[in-house]
């Protein structure tokens, strides 16, 4: 091993207006180690990297790398130094080929040379010997829109090691790679480890923290926690490191009988065709007050119509028939749905749930407007919106508490959190949760799932549609499958595993 | 505010360097606007006269674009409910006051509405950009006011291209002491309307079920699709608004001041809204503000053409279009920093 201060951080502060993204960050990296930064979003991670990467000037602290003090004012000169940055959303250029990228990466010393012609066979032999060394083989002369995301991951790497870095900074790599992808990936980090060079990883997986990391440093809120040698850690400690508590364990709610009870929605042969498919085939099932029915499958076999035929149904042609509480809706406007209290957290939040240029107050007030006393004659009663946000962000712990903010600027988490605590404020009869948990962190993950099941046990019906298999586990009464647009299997939750999901998932029952 | 206003500083001051490149000497010009502008009571009166305008067709755009659309056919819309009110108050001229005076500004206000319903409800149920379709719709509506003026309502007494006068009766107030106070300018009553209704659309926006669903279906039509928003009756109804306050321009041109319709009245009200409505960052009360600022602009140029040797009125679009500039870029920066950076550079 190298040496002990690579990279130092020393009370590094970041702040953008009036928010802190960093302050007090502490740490320091070792020589030819794979070093994990993790923590919730919003907790400062990506962007103390940034600062290290030059992309956004510090405002007071010191950074030092080899002793030296450095001040990065722009990626090149992060980059002279020995520093690549993978970000989390591939910087490439989809029609142009592999090979062609990398003269992005020459910085031409005249005007003139930029009408030189390129000289690519030079290159290619170049890059061919760079690729062999690392172990990264990529097609040269393919187009980057053809390639699958694994090898333009590679292709960034390259594009960083071209360029002799010494320290990787990969920002969530391993975000949109298959399990296989991430597989290989970790092996050609170790490989790269082996070759000397330090990366710094940020992640919020914990497991992949377990599995890769020599060292990892632990971010809240914007400050770092601890750092600490990854084999003296359990994944729980670290959990709990990360969110600042110990976690609590959710208790399994596991099957319970509840066929006494009244029968909240009822779908009956419900079909969609759209240009000769059957996009929704025969759908048939019911949830009871107080239970939660899991729907599980791959993403794209009709659960988004299904959503749509639930909460706004005016606009296709469906067959079959929709009973809530024992009443006909399948063509009711999705404004008088909501009044009868049907409501839904929406698969993709930024798109279908939120107003991101407006402030939390908007937000909450969204589908609400007509209810809880918020309005009188069609005027807003503001007072009584500021109160019920309060709070619902007191009893969600949604943060930063400044109503005035604008939601862009709050974290993934936070911003699911308050799409849960509006679609709950009265509560509804029937909760349609689709993807509740997707890119939140863990904190957040555990309050949402203590809300719903809070709200299931006051006797809310709640469809619950994720991919996460272990949610749809460790939530539901019954579990469902759904499989090209039908209903495979429906499934007491008792003693089910995984694969046992997966099959009928695959469409094998 | 502090922000803006700076900028406007700024902004005159870099209008001022510019007229001494083009060998003017600057104080003398900005000496001229600022005389043109308020030097008398006509003065004034003819900045408030333009002042009005702006600020109906700034609501007008300004509502648009909270429901996420672009309103580029105010122009259009405000001639269409300029043609009303003069074409009424020439067909029935004898009608009693104010009974008169409603039916001209009802007139206005219903040509307007469907001059902005049209691009409403296809942008709303057909898909076809409301840029395009108002954009036509001006020009139908240029050619339309052209025809009827010229050869159904034309004024046989002169030689320029108007509309006969309207009624005795149809005025906005039997003692308009707007009228009273600016002698012999345009400048009326409507102003004062014009202010209303900007305190109005600012109430209906923001504290409003209404004013917030029109707001929601703008800023995401997905999500206020599902909270059980009708997006696409907001956007509809945004831009029949939008056409509602551009006709109102009806109030100053015809009601208050001119009495006919004089081809080629509009110093392009319904253009320079969408400056006014963006320099106020589609706030309504800003809108009041912004709309003075291009009424002064606009009639403190007038007299560049005679007073300074170099430059002509048309560098009054200069100078908007450098405040418009000035004015963004010290809203959105950053002071504090500006002022360590000043430390920094001294």
């Amino acid at each position: 091993m190298g040496l002990k201060n690579y990279i130092q951080f020393l009370d590094v502060e970041k702040r953008f207006g009036p928010i802190v993204a960093n302050h007090h960050v502490n740490f320091s990296v070792q020589q030819g180690t794979i070093h994990a930064i993790v923590g919730e979003n919003g907790a400062g991670k990506s962007t103390i990297v940034k600062i290290l990467f030059g992309l956004y000037p510090k405002d007071s602290g010191q950074i030092f790398i080899q002793d030296q003090e450095v001040h990065f004012t722009s990626p090149i000169e992060a980059k002279s130094h020995g520093i690549g940055m993978v970000h989390q959303h591939f910087m490439l250029s989809e029609p142009m080929t592999a090979l062609d990228h990398f003269f992005l990466e020459e910085n031409p010393t005249s005007l003139l040379k930029n009408f030189f012609p390129l000289k690519r066979k030079e290159l290619l032999e170049e890059l061919k010997q760079l690729s062999q060394k690392f172990n990264m083989p990529v097609p040269w002369m393919e187009l980057v829109k053809n390639l699958p995301v694994g090898v333009q991951q590679r292709i960034e790497v390259l594009k960083i090691l071209y360029k002799n870095a010494n320290i990787l900074i990969l920002d969530e790599p391993t975000a949109a790679l298959t399990p296989q992808e991430v597989k290989t990936f970790f092996e050609q980090l170790r490989f790269l480890k082996e070759k000397g060079k330090t990366i710094l990883l940020i992640t919020h997986k914990l497991n992949e923290v377990m599995s890769i990391a020599d060292f990892v440093t632990v971010m809240r809120k914007g400050t770092t926690v601890s750092t600490k040698k990854v084999s003296e850690l359990s994944e729980s400690t670290l959990a709990s490191l990360i969110v600042g508590t110990e976690l609590k364990t959710i208790e399994k709610p596991g099957y319970q009988d509840l066929s006494h009870q009244k029968i909240t929605l009822s779908v009956n042969n419900l079909s969609l065709t759209q240009k000769n498919k059957k996009i929704l085939n025969n759908i048939s099932f019911e949830i009871h007050a107080g239970e939660i029915l899991g729907l599980c499958g791959v993403s794209g076999n009709g659960q988004s119509e299904l959503i749509q035929a639930l909460l706004c149904p005016q606009d296709q042609d469906y067959g079959g028939e929709i009973l809530f509480l024992g009443e006909k809706t399948l063509l009711k406007k999705t404004k008088d749905l909501r009044k009868i209290q049907v409501t839904c957290l929406p698969e993709n939040r930024l798109k279908q749930a939120l107003l991101l240029d407006q402030n939390a107050l908007q937000n909450f007030l969204m589908g609400f407007q007509y209810q809880n006393n918020f309005q009188k004659n069609g005027i807003l009663n503001k007072e009584k919106i500021l109160e019920k946000t309060k709070n619902a962000f007191q009893a969600l712990d949604i943060h930063p508490k400044n109503f005035d903010l604008e939601l862009k600027y709050f974290s993934g988490g936070n911003q699911q959190k308050l799409v849960v605590a509006r679609e709950i404020q009265s509560q509804p009869k029937l909760l349609i949760a689709a993807q509740p948990t997707r890119g939140v962190d863990i904190g957040a993950i555990q309050t949402i799932h203590q809300e719903l099941l809070k709200l299931k046990n006051q006797g809310t019906a709640i469809l619950l549609i994720s991919t996460e298999l272990s949610e749809i586990l460790s939530l539901s009464n019954r579990i469902m499958v759904i499989f090209d647009g039908q209903i495979k299997a429906v499934l007491k939750n008792q003693n089910l595993s995984e694969e046992e999901l997966g099959r009928h998932m695959g469409g094998l029952s | 505010m502090k922000k803006s206003f700076l900028g406007l500083i700024i902004g005159i001051l870099i209008s001022a360097l510019l007229a001494s490149f083009a060998g003017e000497n600057p104080f003398h010009t900005i000496q001229v606007l600022f005389e043109s502008a308020f030097g008398s009571s006509y003065d004034m009166g003819l900045t408030l006269f333009y002042a009005t305008s702006y600020i109906f067709t700034g609501l007008s755009v300004a509502i648009a674009f909270h429901a996420g659309l672009f309103n580029i056919g105010a122009e259009g819309q405000l001639t269409m409910g300029v043609l009303a009110a003069s074409w009424i108050g020439v067909l029935l001229p004898n009608l009693p006051y104010p009974l008169s005076t409603l039916v001209a500004i009802l007139a206005a206000l219903i040509f307007g509405a469907i001059w902005g319903f049209i691009p409403g409800w296809l942008r709303a149920y057909r898909k076809s950009h409301e840029v395009i379709v108002t954009m036509m719709l001006n020009f139908i509506a240029a050619g339309l006011a052209n025809y009827v003026v010229l050869n159904l309502i034309k004024n046989p007494n002169t030689q320029n291209p108007e509309s006969a006068p309207v009624g005795q009766n149809y005025h906005l107030l039997s003692h308009d002491f707007i009228q009273n106070l600016f002698t012999d300018s345009p400048a009326n009553f409507s102003f004062i309307i014009a202010i209303l209704v900007a305190l109005l659309i600012h109430f209906v926006l923001d504290k409003t079920v209404f004013g917030f669903e029109l707001k929601a279906s703008g800023a995401n039509e997905e999500a206020a699709h599902m909270s059980g928003i009708e997006s696409k009756k907001f956007r509809m109804l945004a831009m029949t608004i939008s056409g509602m306050l551009a006709s109102l321009v009806a109030l100053n041109e015809v009601l208050g001041s001119a009495h006919r319709f004089r081809i080629g009245f509009s110093v392009d009200y319904g253009f320079v809204g969408i400056a006014v409505a963006l320099l106020a960052r589609n706030n309504p009360l800003g809108i009041i503000f912004s709309g003075l600022l291009f009424g002064v602009l606009q009639k403190g140029a007038s007299d560049l053409d005679i007073e300074t040797e170099f430059i002509t009125r048309d560098f009054g679009k200069v100078i908007q279009a450098i405040l418009i500039l000035s004015i963004t870029v010290f809203y959105f920066s950053d002071l504090e920093r500006i002022k360590k950076w000043m430390k920094r550079k001294s």
